[in-house]
């Protein structure tokens, strides 16, 4: 390592570990907590290498409260995975709180602030209590300084690793003993095979198989076996060609792309085939070899079979290698086998952090930077289809050789947007992995067993709405908890369960994530609901609201205030802020309650918040884009397929079925426009809350992928409008949120009836339409 | 190239000293030094107790001269191994080669 690097580039990146080390460490808690009785060892490994991460990298800074605590902290984590101590609900929750107080002095550490011991001293003392198992401390709280050294428990994972998790290990002996070895072929269950034939040349380009197989084995456990076929005479050999070609055998948790990686730089001098094995076929080959050794033992003093084939030379060199310890393989003495089978669950275990980061397969990048870029992309984009167009108008019939290249020009430029929007494409684990302990704290805290059940948690969303996402969610999911479930009486009483669940869910839909939280709790208490409604003024006597509607009361403003509302309502904590924060995001919430049965959120927000693939339409002399995914059909309707509904609304049939039609030119006041469906077209669009609904527009324009300027960050939010975009001509053209529109023209109706715009507002949380 | 491996011969048996570093570099040495002694030697033995690094262009030449002394009907045997060359041969899926030799 240079001698003058910056320290604060790795701190940094250490802040940035241990977030997610500690998010780690709090999810695998979790499990702990959930299973007390029967907790994977695996998983107190992986909370023990949290810990012992941060104290790693903390040892690195000298943060000397953090080393301290989290030195004690993992001692005691120690203990516990190798069954020196039992679990506890008590011991979960204080390891719970250790973790946030960890959490703290990382921040502290991170704000250079004094370090404080008081901070984590009563913790620390409860730890001990804890690791000693009779009340008394196993040791005295080191003095701070100069402890990370002389303190250590060296763990298997110390032993090996170099650094703290930020550097590279240089793989260059990697831990493979003897004794390892044998342990590894015994649990040995390749999930790929690689086929690895060096072109002759190979070798002169100062390509080393030897490093790749080194670098395979940091992705797993990696058996390698040579195929001698291609060797030829001494006499006639020139050392730098590649004579040996290899099959690898890697039993690992990485994808294939990982694996091609190793061989980017020699995939253009090799054969290379990467196969996945299927576990089940795997084990069986591998049963096998280890039945052909057998015969095969009686042969090893005949010395290099060169061309015995490539599987008969795998169960040789087993046999021989178990053999070398002069014990039969199946019939290993006990005691010694325990010891290494212990260090070998914690090695590879302990090669997933540090082989994440001792292969470079991610960089951190600056949001600032990949923002500049979405941006800049997103105005190439513009300028693309600017191009295109003027190219267009410039020269009408001699535009074909133009055309294709602006055809590729756009092909280029839409991958290009891709790959980087997926820069910032993240799991939505990051904010579910944190619900699971706000359930549990909260049924604690009420007295409720509750099971939480989530789903989809891998599904991607760009990162500007994930980090969004965690208020609404947190609120949802209380609200859940507290109002939704029943007490453990209640539900006794209505012959539930014992223990009430909660499903949290993420998927993409229609080009959307949709999230879900429902319970089978007792559901919203329509009556209750609308009394307080009227109560509070929010609603006349004489409402005419629909069940749907009542459940959607929740996220009125009025019921967001104080327990004297939830005490009473169903349900109803800050729910207003929750739709404000999602309608924010360019997303929608709505509610569907069953009574006695459960609730159930729907909460449906934008993948991204950059770009869409949309319809152009023209709607008089208005251009506006209907985003692509919604879009089902567009038609013609016939005048007998056009009907007029007694509320003034109209429907149009499609084959059988009633459709809305939604009239754009009346809600936003167009002029000019064609007014009745028969003469224009009807695009069918899908809606979430209205299911299918037509619009009316002129004519359809054209698709085309565009950019999305948010009107609420450069405006103000506009019903029925999601956001605007460029277009090729230069004109801003604004982008039509169907389910927006389709409350509006819901709305109309509504208003129709209440003549009390309140009401609207109330019930869909949107202001007056522009076109009253 | 590089300096040229030490050869000891007693009786019939060749002894050949492997260098440290026998990486790419060292291969074209070991290949002439090996093609001296096979034939000549129906005995060959390669001392490997100073073997730091080996490189797969060096080990090919050593399987090439295994396999020959074994058409010849000698012996090719290897002694002091040190862990970081028995390391590289089961790395590379040859442990039984290294194995078959170093019994001889």
């Amino acid at each position: 390592m240079p001698q003058d690097f910056n320290l604060d580039q790795f701190k940094a990146t250490y802040f940035e570990e241990c977030q997610e080390l500690l998010a780690a460490a709090e999810e695998h808690l979790a499990i702990v907590q959930k299973e007390l009785t029967n907790v994977d060892v695996e998983v107190l490994h992986a909370i023990f290498r949290c810990v012992h991460s941060i104290k790693g990298g903390a040892g690195a800074f000298n943060f000397t409260d953090l080393i301290s605590f989290s030195h004690i902290f993992e001692t005691l984590l120690d203990k516990l995975r190798e069954g020196e101590i039992a679990i506890s609900p008590q011991l979960a929750d204080r390891l719970i709180t250790a973790v946030d107080v960890l959490a703290i002095l990382v921040q502290k550490a991170q704000q250079d602030e004094v370090e404080d011991p008081s901070l984590w001293h009563d913790i620390a003392e409860d730890l001990k209590l804890f690791t000693s198992g009779d009340g008394e401390p196993v040791e005295e709280i080191q003095e701070p300084v100069g402890l990370v050294i002389k303190d250590y428990n060296l763990t298997p994972e110390e032993e090996e690793e170099q650094g703290w998790g930020l550097f590279i290990d240089i793989p260059d002996a990697p831990s493979l003993s003897d004794d390892s070895d044998v342990e590894d072929l015994k649990d040995f269950n390749p999930n790929y095979r690689i086929t690895f034939v060096p072109e002759p040349h190979l070798l002169r380009f100062a390509n080393e198989p030897l490093l790749l197989v080194r670098e395979l084995s940091t992705l797993g456990t990696c058996k390698a076996t040579a195929d001698l076929s291609r060797m030829v005479d001494l006499d006639v050999i020139n050392p730098d060609e590649a004579y040996l070609s290899w099959i690898f055998e890697l039993e690992t948790d990485r994808k294939k792309s990982d694996i091609e990686e190793v061989f980017e730089f020699v995939v253009d001098d090799c054969e290379l085939v990467i196969e996945k094995l299927d576990p089940e076929t795997a084990k069986i080959k591998s049963d096998d070899s280890v039945q052909m050794a057998a015969p095969k033992q009686n042969v090893q003093d005949v010395p290099s079979p060169p061309t015995v084939d490539a599987d008969a030379e795998i169960s040789v060199e087993e046999k021989k290698v178990v053999e070398k310890p002069a014990v039969p393989q199946l019939e290993k003495p006990k005691l010694p086998e325990t010891k290494k089978t212990e260090t070998q669950v914690s090695a590879p275990a302990a090669a997933t952090p540090s082989s994440t980061a001792g292969k470079i397969s991610s960089i951190r990048v600056e949001l600032d930077r990949v923002d500049r870029l979405v941006n800049m992309v997103g105005e190439l984009v513009i300028s693309q289809a600017m191009l295109k167009q003027q190219a267009e108008d410039l020269m009408k019939d001699s535009s074909h050789v133009m055309q294709q290249g602006f055809e590729d020009l756009s092909a280029h430029t839409r991958e290009l947007q891709e790959s980087v929007m997926a820069i910032r494409m993240q799991p939505v684990k990051s904010v579910f992995a944190r619900i699971p302990r706000l359930v549990r704290e909260l049924s604690g805290k009420l007295d409720k067993k509750i099971d939480l059940i989530t789903h989809g948690e891998m599904t991607e969303v760009d990162k500007t709405v994930i980090e969004q996402l965690m208020d609404p969610l947190t609120h949802m999911i209380r609200n859940s908890v507290d109002h939704g479930v029943e007490t453990q009486e209640e539900r006794a009483a209505f012959g539930k369960p014992e223990r009430a669940t909660i499903t949290l869910s993420a998927e993409h839909r229609s080009g959307r994530i949709q999230i879900e939280v429902s319970d089978d709790g007792k559901g919203i208490d329509r009556e209750r609901v609308l009394q307080k409604a009227i109560e509070k003024g929010l609603l006349p006597m004489d409402h005419d609201l629909q069940d749907e509607e009542i459940d959607n009361l929740i996220f009125a403003p009025g019921f967001s205030t104080a327990q004297t509302v939830s005490d009473v309502s169903g349900r109803g904590v800050g729910m207003d802020v929750v739709r404000r924060n999602v309608v924010s995001l360019g997303g929608r919430i709505s509610v569907f309650s069953t009574p006695g049965k459960g609730t159930r959120f729907l909460m449906s927000l934008p993948l991204t918040l950059a770009v869409l693939d949309g319809m152009i339409v023209r709607c008089g002399s208005e251009k506006y884009i209907i985003p692509l995914t919604s879009v089902i059909e567009s038609i013609h309707p016939l005048a007998e397929e056009v009907e007029t509904l007694v509320n003034g609304g109209t429907v149009v049939c499609v084959r059988g079925e009633y459709i809305r039609i939604v009239n754009l030119f009346r809600l936003f006041n167009i002029k000019g426009a064609i007014e009745n469906p028969t003469e224009g077209l009807v695009v069918i669009v899908e809606t979430e809350r209205y299911g299918h609904v037509g619009i009316i527009v002129d004519e359809l324009l054209g698709q085309q992928q565009v950019v999305i300027k948010s009107l609420e960050e450069n405006y103000d939010p506009i019903a029925g409008i999601s956001a605007a975009t460029i277009l090729g001509n230069g004109k801003v053209s604004l982008i039509l949120d169907v389910d927006g529109l389709a409350d509006m023209e819901h709305g109309t109706e509504r208003r129709r009836t209440f003549a009390n715009l309140e009401q609207q507002v109330l019930l869909t949380g949107e202001q007056a339409h522009g076109h009253d | 190239m590089s300096e040229a491996f030490e050869i000891k011969v007693e009786n019939e048996k060749a002894i050949i000293r492997l260098q440290p570093i026998l990486d790419m570099s060292a291969s074209d040495d070991l290949l002439e030094s090996l093609r001296s002694c096979i034939p000549a030697h129906k005995k060959m033995v390669l001392d490997a107790g100073d073997v730091e690094r080996v490189s797969t262009p060096c080990i090919q030449v050593l399987l090439a001269a295994a396999k020959k002394m074994k058409q010849v009907g000698g012996q090719f045997s290897i002694e002091n191994v040190t862990p970081k060359f028995e390391q590289s041969m089961r790395e590379l899926g040859l442990s039984e080669y290294l194995n078959s030799w170093s019994e001889n």
